[in-house]
């Protein structure tokens, strides 16, 4: 099971606020998806306003592969101007 | 990316880090450019936007027959001409909003949230006959009580502006609408203990007004929605692709639909991300059955669009005897206006990101009140808290007796520590931007009578995103370069020098121009200090497959294989047994490309991951005036981590222009309302900004630390520089004085109160 941490705010999406939770995926692709049975609707909030980072590192290839160990960081994206 | 396009540590360059001239700036110079007001189409109608003079009030109805029928008017249009929407979020710009909220900022619908909201447009034969149309609508206001202050919109009884926005971020999910849209938290270690034991700690409350960015150019847009459908848009923006996808969702069309022509751009520094005419053109044009330009005036810029937010901000830091930071707690409130879509987690992940300190609480929220929504303004949400807390490290500084650019490099983050978020730093360079403070003489420089030194640090963390880049040979070999990012700061200049490395080619042999959105692939906006890092790696990715297609087509006219050519000075050299005196030029092998393959061209989408954050470190020396509490700049010096920098003398006008941007936030800029919550100062005579005359040279120090996810080492540079002025003014002000201002800007009467004060 891949390890979720989900930084605020978008922990206020998943029932109870929840700021870490663990899912069994072996893509992003399919963490997105899963989150998104768990929460219906926060795959498209992910996609307009999350980074993702796998392992410490900031990816945007939701191919990307996780393991059982894999930590996973949801993060807002910083705007710019 | 490619094994050809990863960094090389220690890599030569032969266009990189020069200057050339840029390639649009003749026209810009002779004013032959085309920005967005410059443009015109046949048979243009002129539109007009009536705008709401209440901060609040529920629109009962509006009469639009007799602007309608007003001789040479074509086209009336209100909030009942826009689509009914079902809540969404979508990107807009580098930020995301409801789409609800973005139709309704462009036009009110049932209630006005601020006094220049638009109620009503028209279109007519001339901008006269739109203005006298304007005056015939009547609308009937309801009018409501309103909310200016962002702390008196969190009281209970404050006038609710939304009774479908609900606190994001709350636990447990709130069920009762509020004025609060956000709120953002982050609790480490054990403040309360690690305050408690703090050798100092200091504490205060701090506060910034609304400021706008103050582009040159006005929004403008022309709109063309023909019978069939199908539709064009012309406008100056930093994104035509968010302009077409925005206005499509608004409008409920599909974006193929829609061509958005990019302008020239007068500015934008975050304000021009988003719409606000475009599909009111849009429906105004399908009413008349004729293109509609629609073009702001300087008063409907600052009423109805995007300032930066204001903010409040109270906060204690405790450090230890030596310096060390031990705890920080800080809550802030930022003033958004009227819609949600503030990115307060930023102004939380930018507050203490810079240091280490194992204990912190931070809490912040969002408050919407009755001012025009707040959009991206360079480093969005970064400038205000790091005034609060750079401010603070002064003050600590000074209570512990120690160099505050020595407790500055004690506690600065180094690559592999943990940012806000957990995820830990990469080949970041603040330590490198302090120390080079501290060498610079600007820092032991001597001071005159009534003159004080402040310095303040600060970063930004950049972004990466979705770009596309297309490079194509013509016949004679010269090459072009499209791409989907407008051009703001030079960056066609800045693509041309990455080709041309790519190709080993000059750079006059490189043209760049900025694509259609019917003519290249989707990019994200031009803001986040993203365009050369993420566009400029399509454009590098897409210009060496040219130079492997080049290699193979020689290698085909020399019947050897590819791996037998090599490519250097932008001419392909056999290395074949027996051949090695064959040399095809790109000018000959494009030549003959229709007999070797066909035409010679790449194309590139990515999504750009692998951004680094920009440090900076400001040194701002003032004199006040004792008699009259006016502050003149007399010295100052922006030293940044720039990444490599690709085109120097735009790299250093960026960082020039963010730093004279933050010193107007700090001493002169500021929205000032009436009690009926009307904006008092909508022009640039009273909206003060700082211009040429008002300020000294700003030096500059590159720190060049490559970013090693980008092939010639970028990280982005034109956000960074707008963060620590603020503090770093303010700093300097409390030297000259003796005062601690803790309220923006730093006007003269409020300088010379707390001078006269014992």
């Amino acid at each position: 099971m891949a390890r979720v941490i989900v930084t605020a705010p978008l922990n206020g999406e998943f029932p109870g606020g929840a700021r870490e939770l663990e899912l069994a995926a072996g893509s992003v692709f399919a963490l997105v998806d899963g989150l998104d049975t768990l929460s219906p609707g926060v795959a498209e909030f992910i996609a307009a306003n999350v980074s993702i980072a796998v392992d410490g590192t900031l990816i945007s290839d939701w191919s990307t592969a996780l393991t059982a160990e894999s930590e996973v960081m949801l993060v807002p994206h910083i705007a710019g101007g | 990316m490619n094994e050809l396009s990863k960094f090389a540590p220690g890599k030569e360059f032969r266009v990189i880090g020069t200057s050339p001239v840029r390639p649009d700036g003749v026209d810009k110079v002779t004013g032959k450019a085309v920005y967005g007001t410059d443009f015109t189409v046949a048979g243009m109608l002129q539109g007009a936007i009536l705008r709401s003079p209440h901060a609040h009030a529920r629109i009962r109805g509006i009469d639009t027959r007799k602007a309608a029928a007003l001789p040479g008017v074509k086209a009336v249009v209100t909030g009942v001409d826009f689509p009914d929407l079902e809540s969404l979020v979508v990107s807009a710009g580098e930020s995301s909003g409801d789409i609800i909220h973005i139709s309704r900022t462009c036009m009110a619908h049932e209630k006005v949230l601020y006094a220049g909201h638009a109620v009503a447009a028209v279109a007519a034969t001339s901008a006269r006959l739109a203005r006298e149309a304007l005056a015939l609508i009547v609308v009937d206001y309801e009018i409501l009580p309103h909310v200016i202050d962002p702390e008196a919109a969190l009281a209970a009884d404050a006038p609710l502006l939304h009774d479908d926005v609900f606190t994001r971020g709350a636990e447990p999910k709130p069920d009762q609408p509020s004025n609060i849209a956000q709120q953002v938290a982050l609790d480490r270690g054990d403040v309360t203990a690690a305050l408690a034991g703090a050798a100092k700690v200091v504490g205060g409350r701090y506060t910034t007004e609304f400021v706008h960015q103050g582009y040159i150019e006005p929004h403008t847009c022309v709109a063309a929605w023909g019978a069939d459908g199908q539709a064009q848009i012309w406008a100056s923006s930093q994104g035509h692709f968010s302009i077409r996808s925005l206005t499509a969702t608004v409008l409920g069309i599909a974006m193929a639909d829609i061509r958005v022509h990019p302008l020239e751009i007068g500015g934008g520094f975050g304000g021009k991300t988003g719409i606000y005419l475009e599909p009111v053109a849009m429906l105004l044009s399908r009413q008349a059955g004729r293109p509609v330009r629609l073009a702001m005036t300087r008063a409907e810029v600052f009423e109805a669009t995007g300032p930066a937010p204001g903010a409040v901000i109270e906060l204690k830091i405790g450090a230890n005897a030596d310096g060390m930071l031990v705890g920080a707690e800080i809550d802030f409130v930022y003033n958004a206006g009227a819609y949600p879509g503030i990115t307060v987690h930023s102004g939380l992940t930018c507050s203490i990101g810079h240091y280490k300190v194992a204990n912190a609480r931070i809490f912040g929220r969002e408050v919407l009140t009755n001012r025009p929504p707040v959009k991206a303004y360079r480093a969005p949400s970064a400038p205000q808290i790091t005034f609060a807390v750079e401010s603070a490290l002064d003050e600590l500084a000074r209570e512990l007796g120690i160099d505050p650019l020595e407790l500055r490099l004690k506690n600065a983050v180094r690559p592999g520590d943990p940012q806000m978020n957990g995820v830990p730093y990469g080949q970041i360079g603040y330590i490198e931007c302090i120390e080079a403070a501290q060498a610079h003489p600007h820092w032991t420089a001597p001071l005159g009578p009534n003159e004080g030194r402040g310095v303040a640090g600060g970063f930004w963390g950049n972004y990466g995103g979705p770009s596309t880049a297309q490079v194509s040979l013509a016949e004679d070999g010269t090459v072009l370069v499209a791409t989907g990012s407008p051009d703001i700061g030079g960056s066609r200049a800045a693509m041309a020098m990455m080709a041309a490395e790519a190709l080993q080619l000059p750079y006059e042999a490189v043209r760049v121009i900025v694509a259609d959105t019917a003519s290249i692939g989707y990019s994200m906006v031009t803001g986040g200090s993203r365009t050369t890092f993420a566009t400029g790696k399509a454009v590098i990715e897409a210009a060496e497959i040219v130079v492997a297609q080049l290699k193979a087509r020689a290698a085909v006219m020399w019947s050897v294989s590819p791996a037998e050519v090599v490519w250097a000075d932008g001419t392909a050299t056999c290395l074949a047994e027996g051949k090695t005196d064959q040399r095809l030029t790109i000018r000959q092998i494009a030549a003959r490309a229709p007999f070797s393959g066909g035409p010679i061209s790449a194309q590139v989408g990515l999504n750009a991951a692998g951004y680094l954050p920009g440090f900076a470190v400001h040194i701002c020396d003032v004199e006040v005036d004792p008699e009259t509490g006016q502050v003149g700049v007399v010295r100052y010096t922006a030293v940044q981590d720039v990444g490599q920098a690709i085109h120097k003398s735009y790299v250093e006008g960026q960082i020039q222009g963010g730093a004279v941007q933050g010193i107007g936030w700090a001493l002169n800029e500021a929205y000032s309302y009436d009690a009926d919550g009307r904006m008092e100062n909508a022009g640039f005579l009273d909206y003060r900004m700082p211009v040429a005359s008002d300020l000294p040279m700003i030096e500059t120090v590159m720190i060049e630390v490559p970013n090693p996810a980008h092939p010639y080492g970028v990280k982005g540079v034109g956000e960074a520089p707008i963060v620590p002025p603020l503090a770093a003014v303010a700093n300097a002000v409390r030297a000259a004085t003796g005062k601690r201002l803790t309220d923006l800007p730093l006007s003269p009467d409020r300088i010379y109160a707390a001078m006269q004060a014992t």
